[in-house]
């Protein structure tokens, strides 16, 4: 660049011989569009404002963990735009209109100022507002009393994702565990637990990080919305078909995702593993398979005896010596030629191992048992899935199925997409392991761009959390919440207290909308079944009015904390952008102040002497401290400069599920934290990829493999015969994209852009069938109740099929809520072991069938 | 007045008057007024002044104005029309800007508008009680914005000037070196630069590089200034 040349030393004198004259006068005109202009004498501070800009995390139950920045001027946040601030520069920016519009609940009408204690009747009277001591010492006091009558552990405590909040959230299960209260896991809870993880690779859940899409070179996705639940990330979808990869939606309606792929295809309703298993078939039969990654990794080569359809284990066979195991593992049986007890901690098995076959076993006993292959059985089992079967029950059309399945095939990374709306049905677990069984027959797992993913229950702990979460390895108490609404089940491995849950505690939820059955939870507080319900929010929520005591927490812009969700890489902090509006108070202090009252020993375990903040840096540093390999070297000085990629053993600390079982040949299953590999491992005994359960309920129910059961059958229609004639439609309960779950149900922009009103979305043809038009205010109900929205007639929409966009509150229903149709169905498969949040009773919030009539129509 | 206090007078005068003409030029559509303003003599001569220009470096600068000064005589509607879509086309849109004129833009790893950068030029600006006439409408740190703030400021150091209020007059010469120093300095090298690619226009990228040179002139003359009062 040119350098200007100055003269400093003589330039004053120089500049004289030019006698500059004022022409400003000219000037004076017009001063156009950008001049200053003194600021009105009315409108003079004496202090200019105090600006500033804080870097924290929105952190809603989308999980999205979107890092923003809070522009705030004089202590109140003025605006909130995307930090961008990502490392690796394709996830930046991320965020969407509800994160940016937070300011709308954070000040919002709805915005909790005090305390409230309810004096009269739980969602009838109006709570009273009190101070911070009467609230915390009666809170105490009901609890301590109902602890004596029923014994602590009747004491039920909920909170919301874990992953966006692990100090705060963390603290509540401290509390929890010290008190021994009983802890209703999210997971399962929510449905976010798709069962066929635990049962066919041992884990809670897994996904690829969204950058990894760029690396799929065919896309399946099976029934999730990725374009509406994925905000942020929906651009790598398009960014993966726009450099090559083909994208395949399979979904009853025609999504705004299905829009965006290379090809729809429609199916019936929870017809998913039908599809699957027709497209496995083909795959088998025409040798697509990778024969050495299925000898290596999975379950295939072990024997099965004919009698008793068992694994053959290594133990019983004349002349084999099992290698020692440890007790959640066994030693079964493969075979080449000679019995090779198969050690479950080694994938090391010769390349001449049978996968198909029947043999003859000499048992120890002196019996001889017959026992074919795994695969062998996979195979046999297949052979009902023709495409002519295949379309019957799916709608689809059997060349199609071919040639996919064939594209699938020989797809170089073939990356499959489990949506939740799919998998939260009865037998999404049966599903899950169909669609399972197409990425490990073509060897697509545990490397780049190729897996199985689901992108729901994005909140699994990313981090050890021990040290903050369960003092001193504490024992915990945990009850999965569908027992709560189903009593106790004859199979239940889970331990049902002796009275039942007498109280309930909970936080970052709205449980008395979004759960499933959420009428059941108001009639219990109303009878007085539920003996005392306190709740920690930032909002007047639906469950703050059936609620005794409300405890106003705040939102992350007002508090210190850690998130971690597997929705994107990195580790980042909540920071304080502004104090506490109001009287609220972080979570963390409220807990801390009940935790004392509950037990004054107790409040040496929550940093006693700290401020709410500092205590939460506090707890962050412990975490980080022994929070193992994955925040290895990250320190809290490092997450206030900006987010962090946690670890991996992948290179580039990569997420890729399964890498290093497949890479360093690792037995499965990896960690699922925060439990103990023990406590998962058990799964998959063999530890391979397990495709053939021997447990006696999957024998029981013809489930040993992965199969197709058609919906309803089990559930629905077995518990009331006469809902086969009476209930014809599909109660299907999306996410929409102006909500988070029932966060922003009441965000003012968000429903300036859906008409303020609930929508339920119907096929032209059922609604002319019904006399419904687009507009119409209509009532969708079963027996178990009704729910009411207007009418979105869309050809988009598959035939008897019912869609309402979760989330609202009951004051925009009418006093109803969409809750109240769904079931708390069990199935049985999910009672066959029980760690909390990782193998325990999934909700199955779309197995529920209604109907339609418009407002006014017959009742 | 002795010599030197004269020297100074002249000097005070002479950057207010061009910070003011700068304002204008990048702070409004074009009007004919200004246009012919600036090619004026009188700028020409205080832009020599400033510039301290003997060595013809800004020769091709006052050619451009010269040409501007000739078509405004022969065709001053059709000239002006098409400054204003020069104008539009450099500062409004609704492409792509070649030079966005705001500083968040060239201070901020995402290029965007609004950052923290724009809330400390407001700071500064509301400690000589000042707001964007069209606050919060416009990001405070626009180039026109940040020129009329200049302009205010060096109007008021001459006003010091001859009231003899020394002291303050040295706190509003030290106000404008910071603001220099932490802000116009801060962009206006890679604005002036990057408003060169845009080929097919010539007023506005010669004007941003002569205001480029002139800042950064200006910040040596008020250190010369502050050793001479």
């Amino acid at each position: 660049m040119e350098k200007t040349k100055v003269k400093p030393k003589f330039g004053l004198s120089r500049r004289q011989f030019l006698k500059g004259t004022a022409a400003t006068g000219v000037l004076v005109g017009t001063m156009g569009a950008m001049n200053l202009t003194p600021k009105a004498v009315a409108d003079e501070v004496e202090q200019p404002p105090e600006l500033k800009k804080v870097r924290t995390t929105c952190s809603p139950n989308c999980t999205g963990a979107c890092g923003v920045e809070a522009i705030v001027e004089n202590d109140e946040l003025k605006a909130i735009i995307q930090a961008a601030d990502y490392e690796d520069e394709v996830y930046n920016p991320r965020g969407c209109l509800k994160g940016l519009s937070m300011m709308n609940l954070v000040y919002g009408p709805d915005r909790l100022k005090t305390p409230l204690i309810q004096k009269g009747q739980p969602g009838v009277d109006d709570l009273e507002e009190s101070t911070w001591d009467e609230a915390l010492d009666y809170t105490a006091q009901r609890l301590k009393e109902i602890a004596e009558k029923y014994g602590p552990e009747s004491i039920g405590v909920a909170f919301q994702v874990g992953g966006t909040s692990y100090v705060h959230k963390g603290a509540l299960s401290r509390l929890a565990t010290l008190a021994g209260w009983n802890i209703h896991h999210a997971y399962d809870q929510n449905g976010d637990l798709p069962m066929f993880w635990p049962m066919t690779f041992g884990v809670q859940s897994e996904e690829l990080e969204p950058s990894e899409w760029l690396n799929s070179t065919y896309m399946a996705v099976f029934g999730s919305n990725i374009l509406a639940t994925r905000l942020p990330d929906a651009h790598f979808l398009v960014d993966s078909r726009n450099q090559g990869a083909k994208v395949v939606v399979f979904d009853p309606n025609f999504s705004p995702t299905a829009a965006k792929a290379d090809e729809y295809v429609p199916i019936n309703s929870s017809s998913d593993a039908v599809v699957a298993l027709g497209i496995c078939k083909v795959i088998v039969e025409e040798g697509l398979h990778d024969e050495s990654f299925l000898k290596t990794f999975t379950d295939f080569p072990l024997l099965v005896r004919s009698d008793n359809g068992k694994r053959l284990k290594a133990e019983e066979v004349a002349g084999l010596t099992p290698p020692p195991v440890p007790d959640y593992r066994q030693s079964f049986v493969a075979y080449n030629g000679s019995f090779l007890a198969v050690d479950p901690e080694k994938l090391d098995l010769p390349e001449n191992i049978w996968l198909e076959g029947e043999v003859e076993v000499p048992l120890k006993d002196g019996s001889k048992v017959k026992a074919k292959t795994v695969f062998q059985l996979l195979k046999e089992s297949l052979g009902q899935y023709t495409p002519e079967m295949v379309a019957e029950e799916s709608g689809m059309n059997p060349e199609d199925l071919v040639r996919i399945a064939r594209e699938m095939g020989t797809a170089e990374t073939l990356h499959i997409v489990y949506g939740a709306s799919n998998y939260q049905w009865y037998h999404g677990d049966l599903k899950g392991r169909a669609l399972a069984l197409i990425n490990v027959l073509t060897g697509n797992i545990g490397r780049p761009g190729a897996g199985i993913s689901t992108y729901a229950g994005q909140y699994r702990i990313r981090l050890n959390v021990g040290e903050w979460w369960v003092p001193e390895g504490r024992p915990q108490n945990w009850l999965p919440f569908l027992y709560l609404l189903n009593g106790p089940t004859e199979n239940m491995k889970a331990k049902h207290p002796e009275h039942g849950i007498k109280a309930l505690i909970f936080g970052w939820g709205n449980p008395f909308d979004q759960h499933n059955m959420a009428n059941i939870l108001r009639e219990r507080v109303q009878s007085g079944e539920l003996e005392f319900v306190a709740v920690m929010d930032f909002q007047m929520t639906t469950s703050c009015h059936f609620s005794h005591v409300v405890l106003p927490g705040v939102t992350w812009f007002e508090k210190t904390d850690l998130v971690a969700t597997p929705v994107h890489p990195y580790l980042q902090l909540q920071q304080p952008a502004i104090p506490p509006v109001y009287d609220c108070k972080p979570e963390l202090w409220i807990i801390r102040e009940l935790a004392k009252r509950w037990d004054p020993e107790f409040e040496q375990y929550f940093f006693p002497g700290f401020e709410a903040n500092e205590a939460a840096e506090e707890a962050i540093k412990l975490m980080l401290r022994t929070g193992g390999p994955a925040v290895e070297g990250i320190t809290l000085e490092m997450l206030k400069e900006g987010p962090v990629r946690l670890k991996s053993e992948v290179p580039g600390h990569k997420q890729i599920p399964f890498y290093e079982q497949v890479q360093f040949k690792r037995p499965f299953p990896p960690q699922s934290l925060p439990a103990k590999l023990e406590a998962t491992a058990q799964f998959v005994k063999s530890g391979q990829i397990e495709f053939y359960k021997d447990e006696d309920v999957f024998l029981e129910l013809g489930e040993e493999l992965p199969v197709h059961k058609p919906p309803f059958e089990d559930s629905e229609y077995a518990l009331n015969p006469e809902a086969r004639e009476k209930y014809k439609f599909s109660y299907i309960t999306r996410n929409g994209i102006y909500r988070v779950h029932s966060t922003h149900s009441n965000n003012i922009w968000m429903n300036e852009l859906q008409e303020g009103k609930p929508h339920v979305w119907l096929n032209p043809e059922d609604a002319r069938e019904k006399g419904i038009k687009t507009g119409d205010p209509v009532e969708v109900y079963n027996d178990r109740g009704k729910v009411f929205c207007y009418a979105i007639v869309d050809p988009g929409i598959g035939r008897h099929v019912a869609i309402f966009e979760q989330g609202w509150w009951s004051r925009y229903l009418r006093g109803t809520s969409y809750n109240a149709l769904t079931y708390p169905f069990i199935k049985p498969t999910h009672e066959v072991y029980f760690v909390p949040g990782m193998w325990a009773p999934n909700t199955a919030w779309n197995e529920c069938l209604c109907d339609v009539r418009k407002v006014g129509d017959q009742e | 007045m002795s010599e030197k206090q004269d020297a100074i007078a002249i000097i005070l005068a002479n950057r207010s008057y061009l910070y003011r003409l700068l304002q204008r030029v990048f702070g409004t559509d074009p009007q004919l007024e200004i246009l012919e303003t600036a090619v004026s003599e009188h700028t020409r001569e205080s832009l020599q002044l400033i510039l301290q220009e003997d060595e013809h470096l800004f020769d091709k600068h006052f050619e451009t104005l010269d040409n501007l000064k000739e078509s405004l005589a022969t065709d001053s509607e059709g000239t002006l029309d098409k400054l204003k879509g020069e104008y539009t086309y450099l500062f409004i849109g609704p492409d792509k800007l070649p030079a966005p004129p705001w500083e968040s833009v060239y201070l901020s790893k995402e290029r965007i508008l609004f950052q923290e950068n724009t809330l400390n030029v407001r700071r500064v600006y509301l400690e000589y009680n000042f707001l964007p006439s069209n606050y919060p409408h416009e990001a405070d740190d626009h180039l026109g914005l940040e020129l009329d703030f200049m302009a205010h400021l060096s109007k008021l150091a001459q006003e010091h000037f001859e009231n003899g209020q020394t002291e303050e007059l040295k706190k509003v010469l030290q106000d404008q070196k910071k603001f220099l120093d932490e802000h116009l300095l801060m962009w206006i090298d890679e604005f002036a630069n990057d408003i060169q690619k845009s080929k097919t226009h010539y007023f506005y990228p010669s004007m941003a590089d002569l205001t480029k040179h002139v800042l950064k002139i200006d910040n040596v003359i008020i250190d010369e200034l502050l050793g001479a009062i």
